[in-house]
C-alpha cells in the first residue's frame, strides 16, 4: 500500500486502488481500541437519471431510490440480518444516505477483520424481492413522517428548493410517500448494478487494526471478487443557474415558538480548479470563522441592537457550488438577516485576526488528528469533495494571508443568497373566509 | 494509565496519567441537589461564567484569550443525575508537545478567572453579557419543545409525578428566567461557588506532583465539606393497569412514549442486569423491538428503550401512525412479557454482554469517558472497569427474568398524528 504522512500531525494515510477499481483509505491508530469502517458508494438522492447496466437509454427512477436501496441492502438471501451478525461481536452497524453518497458503517472494538469481511459481503450481495420491497415501504414512510414532523428538516427542505432551480438536491433525500410507493425491485437493481460497482465505491477505515490484514481481507472477499461490472456511469446532469432560484421563501410551522431561518449564500466555484478547491474552501472557512466564530462580537452587536438571535453556520459543496448556510432562530428574522449580510460584507478584518485564526485552525487539526472518527470524517470529506486526501493541510493554512481572505470575500456576491424563513403557524395571516361552507 | 485521588480539603482532586492523548482535559464538577426552581438560574450562571470575566469583559476578549492558548476550550455542561443537578466546567487544551511551554499553567489561570473572578461590578453581573445570555437562554427554552421526543418524555413523566426530580425540565422555564436579574444572579453565584459539592479531574500526560501543586495554588474553593447527597430517587408505587394519555396535534406522525416504573433493584441489578435487559429488549438494532416490531410488522421506523437506574425508569419511544396505537402497545407488552418468561435466546444474552464489553473498551479512547467512569465510581460507588466486565459476564437468564418482573408499565403517552 502507498503510505503518506499528513504533515505535522503524526498521522499516516495508507492508500490502494484494487484491480476491480475499489479504492481503500486507512488511518491506523495503534494505541486505540475503537475502529470505524465506512464503505461508501458515490450514489445519493441526486443521482436519479442515468443509463442502467447493459442498456442504452436513460431511465429516471422515482425519488428516494438511493435511500430505499440503503434500507434493502440489509436484506440477505439466507435470511440472516446483518445487524445480528455484527451484534455477535458487540459492534454497531448503520447506514445513511445523503445527496451524493450512501454509506455503510461498522464501529467496534473487536473482530475487525470478521466485521470488515461481513460488511463487504452483505453490501455486495443484493437480494431484492417484490415482497421484501413492499414490506419496507411502511417503515420508510414512517421515517419520512418523522422528518416531516420536525420543523428544522422542513425548513431545510424549503431552503434547498429556494437555492436551487433545477438541481435534484431540491428533492428530499427520502422521497415522498407517493414516490416511495412507486419504487420497484427493478428500480433497485438498475441503481445497484451501475452505482455499486467497485470503481464507484470507496472503503475508509480508521482506528485499531493491522494495515496488512485489512488488504488481505478485502482481496479475499468472495462477494466483492464476484463483481465484474465495468461500465461507465452516464448521467443526465442539469445545468443549474448561478443565481439563487428564489430570494425568499416563507412557510409556517407547527410546534415552534420562535421564527427560524436559513440564509444560504450560493457561491459558484466552476472557475476554481479541482486541485485548488481545498485551499479555496479553507479560506472561506477562515473568513466565516473570523467574522462569526467564537471570538467575533457579532452576537454582542445584535444584542446591542435589541435583536434576539442564536445561529450556527456551515459550509457544503454541491457539484460546482459552495454553499454557506446560516441557520438561525430570531424574533425578527428580516432584521437579523440584514445585519448578518452587512457584517459579512463590511466588517473590517485585520492581520491579527487572520494570524490568530491560523493558530486556531492548526490546533483544530491537531485535536481532530487525535481521534479516529473525526480523522475518518476529514479524510472522507476531502476524498469526496476534492478527489484526494490532503496531506499538507497545515501548510495550506500557514500560507494564507490577509489579502487572500479579503480577496475571497470580495469575490462573493452577497446579493446571491436565499432566505428561507419559518414562522410559528399562529403568526400565519388569517384569510378572510367569505361564503362559509357548512 | 495511573490514577490518584487526593482530598484537597474542600474538594477531591482526581489525577489520571496517560500518554494516549494529544490533549489535557480538566473537569470541574459542581454538584447540588436538584431543585426545579434553581435549574434555570444554574444554567444561566454557567453560561455567564464562560462568556466573559472581569479581566476579559467582552466575548471578543474572552474568546481571543482562549484562541491565544492554542484554541483551548471551556464550556459548561449542565445535567441532572437522579437527585442531583450538576454543572461540569470542561476545559480542553492541547498537550504542550504540540504548542508551547506553560500552556497548562496559563489555561489553569484562565479557569481561575472563570470560576472566581466573574464579570461583576458593584454586586451586579455585566449588563451586556447578561443580555446576550438572556437572549440565548430564552431561545433555548422556547426551542426545546420542538424536539418532540424530549417533549413527550417530559410530558409523560409529569403525568406520573410532577414533583419528582425526574420531571424537571433541564432547559428551565421562561417564568424563572424572567425573575433573574444581574443582582440576584450574583447572589446565586456566591451560594453556588461556596456551596457546591466539587470534584476536579485532570487527565493527560501529566506529572502528578506538578499538577497537584498547580491546582492547589489556584483552585481555592471555600466549600464546607459535607456528605455527598444520595443521587438515587425513591421507588414509586405502581399501577395495576397503565394509564393512557392522548394529546391531539396536527402532525403527520404520532409520537409514542411509554414510561415503566422499576421496583427496588439491588446494586447488581441496577448496574448490570438492567443493562442486559435493555440491550435485549430495545437498546440495539438487533433488539427484540427492532427485529420483531419494526422488521416483522413494519409498524415504525424506530422503537427504542432506555433504562435509567437512578430514576428507576425504563422509557420506550417510537414514532407511529396514530391508528396503530393499540397494536403497537400490544406488541410492546408481548415483548416485555416474553422477557419475563425467558423467551429470548442464549445468543441474545451473549450479544448484550459483548455489546457492553465494546462500550467498556471504548472508554479508554476518550478522556471524557475515562473521567465519567471515575466520577461514577466516586459518586455512585460503581465498580471499576475490570470488575464491571466480570460482573456483566455473570448475568444469567434467571437474573434477567427476575428483573423483568420488576418492570411495570405505568403511562402510555401519545402525541399528535392527527394530520390527514
Amino acid at each position: 500500500m502507498k503510505v503518506q504522512e499528513v504533515l505535522g500531525l503524526d498521522q499516516k494515510i495508507y492508500t490502494e486502488t484494487l484491480e476491480n477499481g475499489l479504492t481503500v483509505y486507512l488511518i491506523p491508530f495503534p494505541n486505540r481500541k475503537n475502529y470505524h469502517i465506512d464503505y461508501v458508494t458515490k450514489f445519493g438522492s441526486i443521482n436519479t437519471t442515468f443509463i442502467p447496466y447493459q442498456k442504452k437509454d436513460f431511465v429516471e427512477v422515482p425519488h428516494g431510490v438511493a435511500h430505499f436501496l440503503e434500507h434493502k441492502m440489509f436484506e440477505q438471501e439466507n435470511g440472516v440480518d446483518p445487524f445480528q451478525y455484527f451484534s455477535q461481536s458487540g459492534s454497531d452497524a448503520n447506514a445513511s444516505t445523503g445527496y451524493q453518497t450512501t454509506s455503510y458503517t461498522v464501529d467496534g472494538t473487536s473482530d475487525f477483520n470478521g466485521n470488515l469481511d461481513y460488511l463487504l459481503t452483505y453490501v455486495n450481495s443484493p437480494y431484492f424481492t417484490e415482497e421484501n420491497v413492499e414490506k419496507e415501504k411502511n417503515i420508510i414512510i414512517e421515517e419520512i413522517n418523522m422528518y416531516s414532523s420536525e420543523a428544522e428538516s422542513r425548513l431545510y427542505e424549503e431552503s434547498n428548493k429556494a437555492v436551487f432551480k433545477y438541481h435534484p438536491v431540491r428533492l428530499d433525500i427520502g422521497g415522498t410517500e407517493k414516490s416511495v410507493r412507486k419504487i420497484t425491485k427493478e428500480n433497485l437493481y438498475d441503481c445497484y448494478h451501475i452505482f455499486y460497482q467497485p470503481s464507484n465505491m470507496i472503503l475508509f477505515a480508521a482506528g485499531a487494526f493491522e494495515v496488512d490484514e485489512v488488504l488481505e481481507t478485502i482481496k479475499n472477499n468472495q462477494a466483492l471478487n464476484k463483481k465484474i461490472t465495468h461500465q461507465e456511469i452516464i448521467e443526465k446532469k442539469v445545468k443549474e443557474p448561478i443565481s439563487v432560484y428564489k430570494k425568499e421563501k416563507v412557510i409556517y410551522l407547527e410546534n415552534i415558538l420562535i421564527p427560524k431561518f436559513i440564509l444560504t449564500f450560493k457561491i459558484p466555484i466552476h472557475h476554481v480548479k479541482k486541485e485548488q478547491r481545498y485551499e479555496y474552501a479553507t479560506k472561506i472557512n477562515m473568513l466565516v470563522s473570523i467574522l462569526f466564530g467564537s471570538s467575533s462580537s457579532f452576537r454582542e452587536e445584535l444584542s446591542r441592537l435589541g435583536l434576539m438571535c442564536v445561529f450556527s453556520v456551515s459550509k457544503a459543496i454541491i457539484d460546482d457550488f459552495l454553499l454557506i448556510e446560516f441557520t438561525s432562530e430570531a424574533d425578527k428574522p428580516e432584521e437579523v438577516k440584514n445585519q448578518l449580510i452587512k457584517w459579512f460584507e463590511e466588517r473590517p478584518i485585520t492581520k491579527e485576526d487572520v494570524e490568530r485564526m491560523k493558530k486556531v485552525c492548526i490546533s483544530e487539526e491537531v485535536w481532530n488528528s487525535d481521534k479516529a472518527f473525526p480523522s475518518l470524517l476529514t479524510l472522507k470529506t476531502n476524498v469526496l469533495e476534492f478527489g484526494n486526501p490532503v496531506y499538507d493541510r497545515l501548510e495550506i493554512v500557514r500560507r494564507v494571508t490577509l489579502d487572500d481572505i479579503l480577496n475571497v470575500r470580495r469575490e462573493i456576491d452577497f446579493h446571491n443568497c436565499s432566505f428561507a424563513v419559518g414562522y410559528p403557524k399562529e403568526q400565519k395571516p388569517k384569510r378572510e373566509n367569505k361564503g362559509k361552507r357548512k | 494509565m495511573k490514577y490518584q485521588k487526593k482530598s484537597m480539603g474542600s474538594y477531591n482532586l482526581h489525577l489520571i496519567q496517560t500518554d494516549r492523548f494529544k490533549s489535557i482535559s480538566i473537569d470541574v464538577i459542581c454538584s447540588n441537589k436538584a431543585k426545579k426552581e434553581e435549574v434555570t438560574i444554574t444554567n444561566f450562571l454557567s453560561s455567564m461564567l464562560t462568556y466573559s470575566t472581569k479581566e476579559y469583559p467582552t466575548r471578543q476578549k474572552f474568546a481571543t484569550k482562549l484562541q491565544d492558548l492554542y484554541n483551548a476550550k471551556i464550556y459548561p455542561y449542565c445535567y441532572r443525575l437522579g437527585n442531583l443537578y450538576n454543572v461540569d466546567f470542561n476545559v480542553r487544551l492541547l498537550d504542550e508537545k504540540y504548542t508551547e511551554e506553560h500552556m497548562l499553567e496559563e489555561t489553569l489561570d484562565f479557569l481561575v478567572k472563570v470560576l472566581f473572578e466573574p464579570n461583576v461590578e458593584n454586586g451586579k453581573f455585566d449588563h451586556t453579557s447578561f443580555e446576550v445570555i438572556k437572549n440565548e437562554e430564552t431561545a433555548l427554552i422556547k426551542r426545546w419543545k420542538e424536539d418532540l421526543r424530549k417533549y413527550c418524555v417530559y410530558e409523560a413523566l409529569n403525568a406520573i409525578d410532577p414533583d419528582s426530580p425526574f420531571s424537571i425540565n433541564g432547559y428551565g422555564t421562561l417564568e424563572d428566567l424572567e425573575k433573574i436579574t444581574e443582582e440576584n444572579l450574583y447572589e446565586f453565584y456566591k451560594k453556588f461557588i461556596d456551596g457546591s459539592d466539587i470534584d476536579v479531574f485532570v487527565i493527560g500526560n501529566i506529572d502528578f506532583q506538578i499538577v497537584e501543586r498547580m491546582i492547589r495554588e489556584r483552585l481555592k474553593f471555600r466549600v464546607f465539606k459535607k456528605e455527598k447527597e444520595d443521587p438515587d430517587l425513591p421507588v414509586l408505587p405502581f399501577r395495576k393497569k397503565p394509564q393512557t394519555i392522548i394529546e391531539k396535534e396536527d402532525t403527520t406522525q404520532a409520537k409514542l412514549t411509554i414510561i415503566c416504573l422499576l421496583d427496588k433493584m439491588s446494586r447488581y441489578e441496577r448496574d448490570y442486569v438492567l443493562n442486559a435487559y435493555n440491550l435485549i429488549l430495545g437498546g440495539t438494532a438487533d433488539s427484540k423491538f427492532f427485529q420483531n416490531i419494526r422488521e416483522k410488522y413494519s409498524l415504525c421506523y424506530y422503537v427504542n428503550s432506555a433504562g435509567n437506574k437512578l430514576d428507576n425508569l425504563l422509557i420506550i419511544t417510537s414514532g407511529i401512525t396514530k391508528d396503530n396505537l393499540d397494536k403497537m402497545v400490544m406488541l410492546i407488552q408481548k415483548e416485555m412479557k416474553d422477557m419475563e418468561q425467558g423467551k429470548f435466546s442464549d445468543q441474545d444474552i451473549e450479544n448484550a454482554k459483548k455489546y457492553y464489553g465494546t462500550i467498556l473498551d471504548g472508554v479508554y479512547d476518550s478522556p471524557s469517558n475515562i473521567i465519567s467512569v471515575y466520577y461514577s465510581q466516586e459518586l455512585l460507588k460503581t465498580d471499576d472497569i475490570s470488575e464491571r466486565r466480570k460482573k456483566m459476564n455473570q448475568v444469567t437468564r434467571e437474573d434477567i427474568m427476575k428483573l423483568a418482573k420488576k418492570i411495570h408499565m405505568d403511562t402510555i403517552y401519545l402525541y399528535g398524528g392527527d394530520k390527514q
